[in-house]
């Protein structure tokens, strides 16, 4: 009787389709992926031999920065250490650090700004007024005057008190999906069934809200890598912990800035890599959230 | 003359699964002064034709077949400056949403004003301010309303406005596709009659396209029927009415709910309208069609002329009077 | 005589606007709709048709007024009783393609209202699930079940949603324009399906509609809302073919009509008015009034009255205005 239902999956597998469409998207994921080899094999080098610890391992034979060579391929920092290590392990912080404060800013973000675009009036007054607080504040001159109390910061205090600070961009945005989604006829026809609030909070209103917090997760992993390294090279990271900020703060407080190029640029390229892939991804997502919208009009 | 004359049309769009022939062979033609309405369903293709005819094709569209006369000329085969002439001079169109054609952002009346000046750039301001307060009145509207926005007016008053637009050039043809749909009744009859006026003191021709076959047989003389791409049936008004001779344009008709005394349980037509496919042979009605035999989707169906002025596109002349 | 499903007594919502304008959009609406009826709402943009559907289903909340579903009055009601007549009462929307989650299979929309009601155990809701998937058509139920709604056209989704609405088998519909962004022939299977349910399970309809025809064939008793009030109230045969109120007969001269066609038309009822707005004093037609006496139809308001067997009418000329008609002869259109 009725013509069937047009081939299609789910819309996530939907999503997927579209998103390898987009060249942008394949290439920051292919580069997103070389990352994390480089993050999983960072564990590799100090088995290999004690020497390759990014920060504990010295070459007995080296005791200043040497260029690449077949023991070092990317050759040593200013101690001896080997750079191809505290790249990888450097990898290693990034994602840690990028992935994990972007994590926790979305939930918070999603949470809040969920709750504030549905419950409306005073919860979304106070919400969206503390949001705006947050927000005015400077993230990293904030943080460095944290870190010059307590006389440095532990990397997870980092990640945390960067997750704190970005959660009320988020929220915002979240917020203002929420309003929209609010009166759409698919939730009010869940309130006509009968559902509660906690139902139409999580079954309805996150997974139409997830694509978007998702999609500026790509954004907040991005800024929170620039900042950590950007702590680190000031001076203000946290010094047990090597990341590619850290090693640039070497590079200049050695004074090797123009003396070893083959230390100094590969933290460089993998910062400016590692959110250039990021936002590619970003991109790709964007062009599955539009289409997606706009491919349920017919006729 | 005819005015417009479309002949064996064939349109296809570039998609992602694939080419998708939207319009097959299809052939119209608008008398001078004549009005016209194109009735069918969605994915039957008649917004299709209506951009085509005004050269308005999205990028991924190519024509594969036939041609557009516009007063003996093939507009398919006019040069960008010519169709740049062509287009809103000698033929505009009037969208469903008026927001399709007013921008939120600047005065209605600087809005028409604009059109008149792009096509006539020498023509002066006192001119053009007359222009435009003679527009407003043509299509009752007031004309100090002339500096609000858009967002001002209410839903008839920008469908009016955006009709004063298709006006301002004085157009020979105006393609109407789905012009009053979003309109309450009410004020879709007060513009329908207006519309028809205008018509008669112009001499203007109409091609009104819609899906509301109640509006269409008010306002047109002639009618076709649409399908999946393809004209089913052509025919005077009251030759449609009285013998509706293509099974898709009986069973459309019976899906109306009609106002007479007798309520008649309407019999609608099982499944969904097709969106055409690619070069099919056979009946594109074929799996709806509760007249469909084995021939009817083996090959292709032929045009049966039962009257003058009155064809179909069917192997099965069932209830009309053949000449054949 | 039965006591009426659902009784709507002096029903009034204001909006305020954020320019601080008040607008009503249902003044003093009182409305009975009996057992197993098709009601249709009929009115333009503006009237106030939609928002008493949703009024009813307590998505949003009345000024004034009372509704009774059964007898009881479901707008003192809180949240947990209100749940349980929440199994009574349904809605379907106008916009099929926003009318169910994206995210949602066909499966997991039609579960829901019995999960929320904790209605039987897995098996029996699969079954009640299948079972209703059956009587709006969409078959073969194991094909759609496991379909997203993007996969669907809007003529499917409709009937998703309607299956969603009948799955908890409720007394009363409201169905706020339905058809409305449908196919003329997907419409009619739409109206098939609605018939269906009425005709197997006495399901009680109020059908809301800005489609005089469609309303028309669908239901028994019309009442015809103009920007907030009822203004006629009746039989549906004798609100098109014997009308009693100025606007009634301005919506009947309207209609776009062809082939056959009973109704009277040619009633002239309607003027311009530039300014038609309603202050609140008289008649809210009155403006746009033809036939309106000067003084009295702008200083009173009138109410419904009786002027036929359950036929009413709000205008003090009715009767007079039905006398003129009868007496002159209006053309009437046909071929």
């Amino acid at each position: 009787m009725n013509e069937l239902p047009k081939e299609g999956k789910g819309p996530i597998k939907e999503a997927w389709e579209l998103f390898k469409e987009s060249s942008l998207g394949k290439i920051g994921l292919l580069i997103l992926c070389l990352f994390a080899l480089m993050a999983l094999f960072s564990f590799v080098p100090p088995l290999i031999d004690p020497m390759y610890h990014p920060m504990k391992g010295v070459d007995p034979s080296i005791s200043v920065s040497s260029p690449p060579s077949l023991r070092h391929w990317l050759g040593t920092d200013f101690m001896g250490r080997d750079i191809l290590s505290q790249l990888l392990a450097g990898a290693r912080v990034a994602f840690l650090v990028g992935i994990s404060s972007a994590f926790m800013s979305i939930i918070l973000g999603t949470f809040l700004g969920m709750i504030a675009g549905y419950w409306g009036r005073v919860i979304d007054t106070i919400l969206m007024r503390l949001a705006d607080i947050i927000m005015v504040l400077p993230t990293l001159l904030v943080i460095l005057v944290l870190a010059a109390l307590f006389k440095g910061l532990s990397i997870w205090s980092i990640v945390i008190i960067i997750a704190i600070f970005r959660w009320p961009g988020v929220s915002r945005v979240i917020r203002a999906q929420t309003l929209s989604l609010k009166n759409r006829p698919f939730v009010e026809a869940a309130k006509a069934v009968g559902a509660g609030h906690m139902r139409i909070l999580f079954r309805h209103l996150l997974p139409n809200v997830v694509p978007l917090a998702f999609l500026y997760m790509t954004f907040r992993v991005t800024s929170a890598i620039v900042i950590e390294a950007a702590l680190a090279f000031l001076g203000f990271g946290d010094p047990t912990t090597v990341s590619w900020g850290m090693m640039l703060q070497w590079v200049w407080k050695t004074g090797h800035m123009f003396k070893a190029p083959y230390w100094l640029l590969p933290p460089g390229i993998c910062i400016s890599l590692i959110t250039l892939s990021f936002y590619m991804i970003g991109r790709a997502m964007e062009q599955v959230l539009d289409p997606r919208l706009r491919r349920d009009w017919e006729g | 003359m005819e005015l417009l004359k479309v002949q064996d049309l064939s349109l296809q769009y570039r998609t992602k699964s694939g080419p998708f022939l939207a319009l097959d062979r299809v052939s119209i033609s608008v008398p001078k002064g004549g009005s016209l309405g194109i009735v069918g369903e969605s994915g039957c293709g008649k917004t299709t034709l209506g951009m085509s005819i005004m050269g308005l094709l999205p990028e991924n569209a190519s024509v594969v077949g036939g041609q557009i006369l516009f007063e003996g000329r093939d507009i398919l085969r006019l040069n960008p400056e010519e169709m740049r002439r062509y287009r809103w001079k000698d033929v505009s169109m009037v969208f469903q949403s008026a927001m399709n054609s007013l921008n939120p952002v600047k005065r209605v009346g600087d809005q028409i004003k604009e059109v008149i000046h792009a096509h006539e750039p020498a023509i002066s301001k006192e001119e053009l301010q007359e222009r435009v307060e003679a527009l407003f009145k043509l299509v009752n509207l007031p004309v100090k309303r002339m500096r609000d926005y858009p967002h001002q007016y209410s839903g008839g008053m920008r469908q009016r406005a955006v009709i004063a637009m298709a006006l301002a050039l004085n157009p020979k043809l105006v393609i109407a596709d789905e012009a009053t749909t979003a309109l309450d009744v009410i004020v879709q009859d007060q513009i329908l009659k207006e519309t028809k006026i205008l018509q008669k003191d112009f001499g203007l021709s109409i091609l009104f396209i819609s899906h509301d076959i109640a509006v269409v047989f008010d306002v047109c003389e002639e009618i076709v029927v649409m399908y999946a791409g393809q004209v089913a049936e052509v025919g005077k008004k009251d030759q449609i009415l009285k013998n509706p001779a293509h099974p898709y344009t009986r069973a459309l008709l019976s899906s109306y709910p009609k106002l007479s005394l007798e309520k008649e349980r309407l019999r609608p037509i099982p499944g969904d309208p097709k969106k055409s496919l690619m070069f099919k042979i056979g009946c594109r009605f074929v799996e709806r069609c509760p007249y469909a035999e084995k021939s009817c989707s083996d090959a292709t169906a032929q045009w049966i002329e039962l009257e003058e002025g009155h064809k179909i596109l069917c192997r099965r002349n069932l209830y009309g009077t053949s000449n054949s | 005589m039965e006591r009426p499903i659902v009784e709507i007594k002096d029903l009034t919502k204001t909006y305020v606007t954020k320019q601080k304008e008040r607008v009503v959009a249902l003044q003093g609406i009182n409305l009975d709709i009996k057992r197993g009826e098709i009601f249709g709402l009929v009115g333009e943009s503006g009237s106030g048709k939609s928002t008493l559907g949703r009024l009813i289903l307590r998505l949003e909340e009345a000024d004034k007024g009372s509704i009774l579903l059964n007898g009881t009055d479901i707008i003192g009601l809180k949240k947990k009783s209100l749940k349980e007549f929440r199994r009574e009462m349904q809605i379907i929307f106008q916009d099929p393609y926003q009318s169910l989650n994206p995210y949602h299979s066909i499966k997991e929309i039609l579960l829901e209202p019995l999960e929320v009601h904790k209605i039987g155990d897995k098996e029996k809701r699969l079954s009640i699930v299948e079972e209703t998937m059956a009587m709006v058509g969409l078959l073969p139920q194991s094909v759609f079940i496991n379909a997203y709604p993007h996969q669907l056209s809007g003529g499917q989704r409709q009937r998703v949603a309607i299956a969603r609405a009948m799955v908890l088998r409720p007394k009363f519909l409201v169905a706020d324009e339905p058809t409305s962004m449908l196919d003329a022939s997907i419409s009619a299977q739409v109206f098939e399906i609605l018939l269906r349910f009425r005709d197997e399970f006495g399901l009680t309809i109020l059908f809301i509609t800005h489609n005089l025809a469609a309303a028309y064939y669908l239901c028994d008793r019309i009442g015809v809302l103009y920007r907030g009030h009822l203004v006629e109230l009746g039989p549906s045969v004798e609100i098109l073919t014997q009308p009693y109120h100025p606007y009634t007969m301005a919506l009947l001269d309207a209609i776009p009509k062809f082939g056959e066609c009973d109704i009277l038309s040619g009633f002239n009822t309607l003027q311009r008015a530039e300014d038609d707005r309603y202050e609140g004093i008289g008649c809210v037609f009155f403006k746009r009034c033809r036939p309106a006496h000067r003084t009295r139809c702008s200083h009173e308001t009138p109410s419904l009255t009786q002027v036929q067997e359950n036929h009413f009418a709000a205008c003090f000329y009715a009767e007079e205005l039905r006398k003129r008609i009868l007496a002159t002869g209006t053309c009437s259109l046909g071929i």
